[in-house]
């Protein structure tokens, strides 16, 4: 396995980069990058195609606003309304951008584990109270999750049905609350649990995280990538 | 309300990042060891109303509750916030990494600011209501900000996404005053007087 610090330093980077990007040649440029450092994650894209849906619908609904909105010569008409050929490349480079990051993402942040990348978080010294939020939060998920459907179920077999009136709001509302509030004790029984067992804010990692072989192999692969991100987005001019 | 990546502009986006630094410093400076599992505990709660289904009208929304964490845990719900996001990211890509910090601007600083209002008024009931009301407006507002900086063709997509939020608004009111009512009863210390 790599080293996932190695994976969020430059899983980061590429992000921010692409984020910046200004124009669609470039853009479409990372995207095939993006897309060629995917094959080498072993991503399953069955998994992954109906949340590429998801994502993108945000960017679909606004796209038919940028293009019949924004001023700029004419590329078709559609009854009264106008496409400009600004408004495309526009929304054009807005989906290269968003996709050309969730590739990124998928080939580093999420080729990991969340304890994975919690644990290279805390050794690139982020603030140990963040990180004690993250890892808990990551644990009180997976409690809530079952204690919400075990209510939920209870609620149901008691004929409770989801609709547009104020007894659902308030039967919702008084689920999140009861959650809240046996969620609360069990929160406060753990944390006093570690403090009698020494707890003091600190967290110990029991593996080292060293370098090895493939690790600087990555490290220089990466770099070539990020450098030649910069070179063609602000050094090369078409 | 979370805006994913490649929208927005990047003097926006980094506004939003300093802002974020900034705000999550001071509610980290607040935050004590003993805040600790609350925090997390309500950081989760975050992550998980989003993928609550209220119905609202013909469709449904998901709910927010920034309004119910700036009540309960006031300046403190910075990092909450800013974890369940991060969180929120990470697993559903919900919102975006560079949009991370605008993302926070927009939920936690109506919810931190409403909170001291919370604490100013004495009918509770009232005021949890217009918490988790007024966080949804403010939080829309800020988004529209956000994109009406990025750019002038997103001024129609704006106002549809405002008045969309409307209704969620007034649900997510109500949610959060009969939350902070059951906890008033059920375990007053939990909710901050002044």
């Amino acid at each position: 396995m790599i080293d996932p610090r190695l994976k969020i330093i430059f899983g980061s980077s590429l992000i921010l980069l692409t984020a910046l990007t200004p124009e669609l040649q470039n853009g479409i440029v990372l995207l095939g990058c993006a897309f060629l450092l995917t094959l080498f994650s072993h991503i399953k894209w069955s998994k992954y195609l109906r949340r590429f849906l998801m994502i993108n619908s945000f960017a679909f609904f606004l796209i038919p606003f940028i293009i019949f909105t924004k001023e700029g010569a004419t590329a078709f008409t559609m009854g009264p309304l106008t496409a400009s050929i600004p408004g495309i490349n526009q929304s054009l480079l807005i989906i290269v951008k968003l996709n050309t990051i969730i590739l990124f993402l998928f080939a580093t942040y999420l080729s990991m584990e969340l304890i994975e990348i919690g644990k290279s978080l805390l050794s690139l010294r982020l603030n140990k109270k963040l990180i004690y939020i993250l890892f808990f939060c990551c644990r009180y998920l997976t409690l809530l999750k079952e204690e919400l459907q075990r209510i939920y179920h209870s609620v149901k077999a008691r004929g409770f049905k989801a609709s547009n009136n104020f007894h659902s709001y308030r039967t919702i509302a008084y689920i999140f609350g009861s959650l809240l509030l046996s969620s609360l004790d069990r929160a406060e029984r753990i944390h006093q649990a570690m403090i009698c067992r020494g707890f003091n804010g600190q967290f110990h990692s029991t593996n080292q995280l060293n370098l090895k072989i493939k690790d600087y192999i990555y490290i220089l692969l990466m770099s070539a990538l990020t450098f030649f991100t910069i070179w063609i987005q602000y050094v090369y001019q078409h | 309300m979370h805006i994913t990546e490649g929208i927005l502009s990047p003097p926006i986006l980094i506004t939003g990042a300093l802002i974020a630094a900034g705000g999550v410093s001071l509610g980290l400076a607040k935050t004590k060891n003993e805040d600790l599992p609350k925090i997390s505990l309500l950081a989760a709660t975050f992550y998980l109303a989003s993928l609550i289904h209220v119905p609202i009208g013909p469709t449904s929304s998901h709910l927010m509750l920034s309004g119910l964490l700036g009540i309960l845990l006031s300046t403190r719900a910075a990092p909450a916030i800013l974890i369940a996001l991060f969180l929120q990211f990470l697993t559903f890509q919900h919102g975006g990494l560079t949009t991370l910090g605008v993302n926070w601007t927009i939920m936690a600083l109506p919810a931190i600011t409403l909170s001291y209002l919370f604490r100013k008024l004495s009918n509770k009931k009232a005021a949890a209501f217009i918490c988790g009301f007024l966080s949804i407006i403010v939080s829309s507002s800020l988004l529209i900000i956000a994109l009406l900086i990025s750019g002038k063709e997103y001024k129609i997509a704006a106002s549809v996404i405002f008045l969309g939020n409307l209704p969620v608004a007034i649900v997510e009111g109500l949610i959060t005053m009969v939350i902070i009512q059951f906890l008033l009863k059920a375990r007053p210390e939990v909710v901050p007087h002044d």
